[in-house]
């Protein structure tokens, strides 16, 4: 009798869950760019409406994106079951999309539009309204360019080569470069949030650091106007409080490092 | 002409028995005597004019044996007195020659390149790139319209936050020009990012400007004000009007 309802039970959770699965996958952007010249330094532009965003690196040339709206908020239960994305490309690139034919049919369900213009490219979250979760995994030790935008929610980046410039408000800003670009200055900026950063231990720059509330930890030992108010502590880290701007070199200086919060500290590490 | 010669014979002549006449004095005894004492005399005096020379050739050398310090100091102070005299004469000869003309007219070059590339990397499509053009406007001393009115545009359009934070930063160090003042003031309408609206408040309090509070009370009048921004403000306007 048990065992009757026991296996009544397993086969309705088999019956019910392609449905689960279908549902989510609704809801879901899931694609990849390939670059126009695989291999070769790109620009990645991001400007999202908020949610999070998450970069990392995988062995491919291509760049894998997903993005799904954040659980919390109304699910749009669009008609179509295509879940490309609109693609606008100004020049004969190719663009590999992994669900259902490009083009522009007037799918709602879609949360992505992506141009490409060789290895520049754009994306863009179509309807700003709702939270994303917009996940990118980039071909490794290809060095890249970010620039991304977020109107809210934490930004993480990992294993990076390049440069970045991120924004966001609330939330964190974390990123982690296994290889900086000498020349690019870059830029980190969150109104509410940590900023943590990792970098080779021989990077050179330049910052400006500004917060209004936060503490400044360093891995570096940073030597210009902010040295005075460094403290080394119980970890060795070397701190300081910010309360306003302050300018400090790491190794001797180069490109600008531009730091920006209100609340929160800044963290500079010696990625490892 | 023979008369008067022989008449001038005559009186020679006449002389010349005058003087035979004189009795030549014999020399006195004690002449040879009071001439050696003169000598030794002279002798005397010379020998003690050099001895004095010699006393103080002597005593210098004393001095300078016995301490080493002295002779250190005179030495430091001959190459101070040849460094100085050396750098003065050096000094004559370099000022104003052609090289430093050329240097100031390339300095002038260097500038006039810089404000063209700022004002022209403004405009690129790369949030990177915009940024340089700004971080370059920090080497600037002074600004001129054109670069004040391409950072101010920047501030007001820039699609990159980012951008626009390090934009107010360069335009705050040019704040005493009156337009830079003008221009941040009439941009707080024009921000809508919690962040820029923050360091814009920030930068008034700072500069103590006091004509921002109309722009910034209208500020608290949007319903979609950040919270931690609304409470900034108020603080922001509290501090103006004291």
């Amino acid at each position: 009798m048990k065992t009757t309802q026991i296996t009544i039970w397993i086969v309705l959770l088999l019956a019910v869950f392609p449905a689960v699965l279908r549902a989510q996958s609704k809801d879901r952007d899931q694609f990849n760019i390939a670059l126009g010249n695989p291999g070769k330094p790109f620009k990645l532009n991001m400007n999202l409406g908020g949610g999070s965003v998450n970069i990392n690196t995988h062995e491919g040339s291509e760049l894998r994106v997903t993005a799904f709206p954040q659980a919390n908020t109304n699910a749009n239960s669009g008609q179509g079951k295509n879940q490309n994305v609109s693609i606008n490309t100004n020049t004969n690139v190719n663009v590999n999309v992994n669900s259902g034919a490009a083009g522009g049919n007037t799918n709602r369900n879609r949360l992505l539009k992506v141009s490409q213009n060789g290895n520049e490219i754009v994306i863009a979250q179509l309807n700003k309204n709702r939270a994303l979760n917009v996940e990118v995994s980039l071909p490794e030790n290809v060095a890249s360019q970010l620039e991304i935008t977020c109107a809210d929610g934490p930004v993480v980046l990992k294993n990076i080569s390049g440069s970045a410039i991120v924004t966001t408000v609330n939330g964190n800003v974390t990123a982690t470069f296994k290889n900086v670009d000498a020349k690019a200055p870059m830029a980190f900026s969150t109104l509410i949030g940590a900023i943590d950063l990792s970098f080779p231990a021989t990077v050179k720059a330049k910052l400006t650091l500004k917060s209004e509330e936060g503490l400044l930890l360093s891995d570096f030992a940073l030597t210009g106007a902010v040295k005075s108010k460094l403290n080394r502590n119980k970890n060795g880290q070397y701190q300081s409080k910010l309360a306003g701007g302050l300018s400090a070199q790491l190794n001797g200086g180069g490109q600008e490092i531009t730091i920006t919060n209100m609340q929160g500290n800044i963290y500079l590490r010696k990625h490892k | 002409m023979s008369g008067e010669k022989e008449k001038e014979e005559l009186e020679n002549q006449q002389i010349w028995n005058l003087l035979d006449g004189i009795k030549a004095p014999e020399p006195e005894s004690n002449m040879e005597m009071r001439f050696q004492g003169m000598l030794d005399h002279y002798k005397q005096a010379e020998l003690d004019k050099g001895s004095y020379w010699k006393d103080l050739w002597s005593s210098m050398m004393l001095l300078f044996t016995v301490r080493p310090q002295v002779q250190f100091a005179y030495s430091l102070v001959l190459i101070a007195l040849s460094l100085s005299a050396g750098y003065l004469l050096n000094k004559k000869e370099s000022v104003k020659t052609d090289q430093t003309e050329q240097l100031s007219a390339l300095a002038t070059e260097v500038k006039e390149m810089r404000k063209m590339m700022v004002v022209s990397l403004l405009e690129n499509p790369s949030a990177s790139e915009r940024l340089r053009a700004v971080n370059y406007t920090g080497e600037m001393q002074r600004a001129d319209q054109q670069v004040i009115a391409a950072l101010l545009t920047t501030l007001n359009e820039d699609q990159n936050v980012n951008v626009r934070l390090v934009t107010l930063d360069a335009l705050a160090k040019f704040s005493d020009q009156p337009e830079v003042r003008a221009g941040l003031v009439s941009s707080i309408a024009r921000q809508d990012s919690p962040l820029l609206q923050v360091a814009i408040a920030n930068l008034m309090l700072k500069l103590q400007e006091k004509g921002s509070v109309a722009s910034l009370k209208a500020l608290l009048k949007q319903q979609e004000l950040n919270d931690a921004v609304r409470t900034k403000i108020e603080h922001t306007i509290d501090k103006l009007i004291i």
